[in-house]
């Protein structure tokens, strides 16, 4: 599991109007990658493009080469990008008519990766290693929407593991949690990293700086600096970096 | 503001307010009393018809005891048709509408379909009497049907599409970010949790047919007996009506308003199923 994520020249446009002026970066497999950057940076977008999810708004486009492990996306049909390149949302984003269950097998059930008869046991392996198991045992036909926020962004984290990722994204996945659920999902994350290569888009740099091993500094469209978590923010390099981290700006 | 001034500001306010919502309330009396109006003169000379045999015997020539049987199993059988015509082509026109990026055919296609729903239903009539009576060379109760899913299609074909509109989007982001294909989307997992207001609109739909009677008249044309063949005339409550009503015989008369108030019934049954439905589901 876990792939190199590289990208050359990415550009991205909603309609006319440019948000990546050419991203060149190279994400290392079995990594925690932190993007940060203030609002509007276009993290979310470059995030969004490596999956392509960017190109199922209106008028959004993108340009340029992405490769994940050794296969360029643009060449591979978009859903088996999709099934490549995992996704965990800023809001919990159960599927409302769903069982707990449902939620974690229907990718899996979709894309007929998984058989019928190994489905509950994959189903338990994902909710354990989302570390919701223990949670959720009993009531695995329950709808999703009951769980709480926290165990919610845990259920997408169990979805999205379920399809067997080669990279996770995650944007901004603690945002809307309370800082014990936030805990969690970080304390996650460092587990994961061993069998995934994580992407993960936060303006909390305090969060960056705990669970990143690299961090990416994007600022208006551009990449800035990409460094060694420690480095970069001890040692950065470049001055808008430096602005940001030290709270000047953002 | 001083202090004596304030009791008489708020005691003015008080009357305004009391006097605006009595207002209000006589307006809303005056609206809603033709309906009881109606639904109560519906029942005062429907009332005495409504028994057993009404639902049992067929139609009968005057002077014979009889009922409205055949029209009821009949009216159930063509609007019945219609539904199983007008459920996936209005679903998939809804899906079509909310779902694919389609440009200006989209609103086209919209418009269309609030045209569609605002023809008059003895046009849709005639014009299922142009492609199927006449090819088939008479009258049937598969016409009847088609010319009732023309008029539910536009019903449900908008209520799907409006009922899709308000899932959110990050519901069909986390269908596409588990590599869900676009149908798959559509139909395992938007389709599901907007499957209310699409039952609602079918539940109106199905509950506007089943009083039509201008396009059944010259497409399932009625029949005297027991009718469940489709492919020959089909008898149906509406027509049933329609005929009796205009008849010089009191007995028929006298079924014509039974029929009405159970057609009343029905419809106020259905709706209040709906809101059930609707009020469970939140």
């Amino acid at each position: 599991m876990g792939q190199s994520v590289t990208t050359k020249d990415l550009r991205a446009w909603y309609g006319n109007h440019e948000v990546l002026h050419g991203i060149t970066v190279a994400f290392d497999a079995n990594c925690v990658t932190a993007i940060i950057g203030p609002s509007g940076c276009g993290k979310s977008t470059f995030v969004r493009c490596l999956n392509r999810l960017h190109e199922t708004l209106p008028d959004a486009r993108w340009e340029g080469q992405i490769v994940i492990g050794d296969q360029e996306t643009r060449t591979l049909n978009e859903v088996k990008v999709r099934q490549a390149v995992g996704m965990v949302f800023q809001r919990p984003n159960p599927f409302p008519t769903m069982s707990i269950f449902d939620n974690v097998a229907l990718g899996p059930r979709l894309s007929g990766t998984r058989k019928r008869k190994e489905m509950p046991d994959h189903v338990e392996a994902c909710l354990r290693r989302a570390a919701l198991w223990d949670e959720v045992k009993d009531r695995l036909n329950h709808s999703a929407t009951r769980l709480s926020g926290g165990q919610q962004q845990r259920l997408c984290i169990a979805r999205a593991l379920a399809m067997e990722p080669d990279v996770l994204l995650m944007d901004e996945p603690a945002s809307s949690l309370d800082p014990s659920a936030t805990l969690r999902v970080e304390e996650l994350i460092g587990e994961l990293k061993t069998s995934y290569t994580i992407v993960i888009v936060t303006h909390n740099m305090q969060q960056a700086s705990r669970i990143a091993d690299k961090t990416a500094f994007f600022l208006s469209g551009e990449l800035i600096e990409y460094d060694a978590t420690g480095k970069m923010f001890t040692q950065p390099k470049v001055k808008e970096t430096e602005d940001y981290i030290t709270g000047r700006f953002g | 503001m001083d202090a004596e001034r304030k009791p008489a500001l708020r005691l003015s306010r008080l009357i305004w307010n009391h006097a605006f919502t009595g207002l209000t309330g006589l307006l809303l009396m005056l609206a809603v009393l033709p309906l009881f109006l109606v639904f109560g003169y519906v029942i005062y000379k429907g009332l005495p018809g409504l028994n057993l045999q009404f639902f049992t015997l067929p139609t009968t020539p005057t002077g014979i005891p009889g009922g409205m049987s055949n029209a009821i199993v009949g009216s159930l059988e063509i609007v019945g048709v219609a539904s199983l015509i007008s459920i996936p082509l209005g679903i998939g026109a809804g899906i079509f509408m909310s779902e694919i990026r389609a440009g200006w055919f989209k609103s086209f296609a919209r418009f269309l379909t609030d045209v569609l729903s605002g023809v008059p239903s003895i046009v849709v009539g005639l014009l299922a009497y142009a492609i199927v009576v006449k090819p088939m060379g008479g009258f049937s109760g598969i016409s009847g049907s088609v010319a009732l899913a023309i008029l539910m299609i536009p019903v449900i074909a908008r209520a799907t599409d409006q009922a899709l509109q308000q899932v959110p989007v990050s519901i069909r982001e986390g269908g596409w970010a588990v590599g869900a294909r676009q149908a798959q989307v559509w139909l395992r997992i938007v389709l599901p949790t907007a499957i209310g207001g699409v039952v609602t609109g079918f539940l109106l739909a199905f509950s506007r047919v089943l009083g039509e009677t201008a396009p059944l008249l010259f497409t399932a044309f009625g029949n005297q007996f027991w009718a469940t063949n489709m492919m020959q005339p089909v008898a149906a409550v509406p027509l049933q009506i329609f005929e009796y009503a205009l008849s010089p015989y009191s007995d028929w008369q006298q079924e014509a308003w039974t029929g009405s108030l159970v057609l009343v019934i029905i419809a106020l049954i259905i709706n209040l199923i709906t809101r059930l439905w609707v009020a469970k589901k939140r």
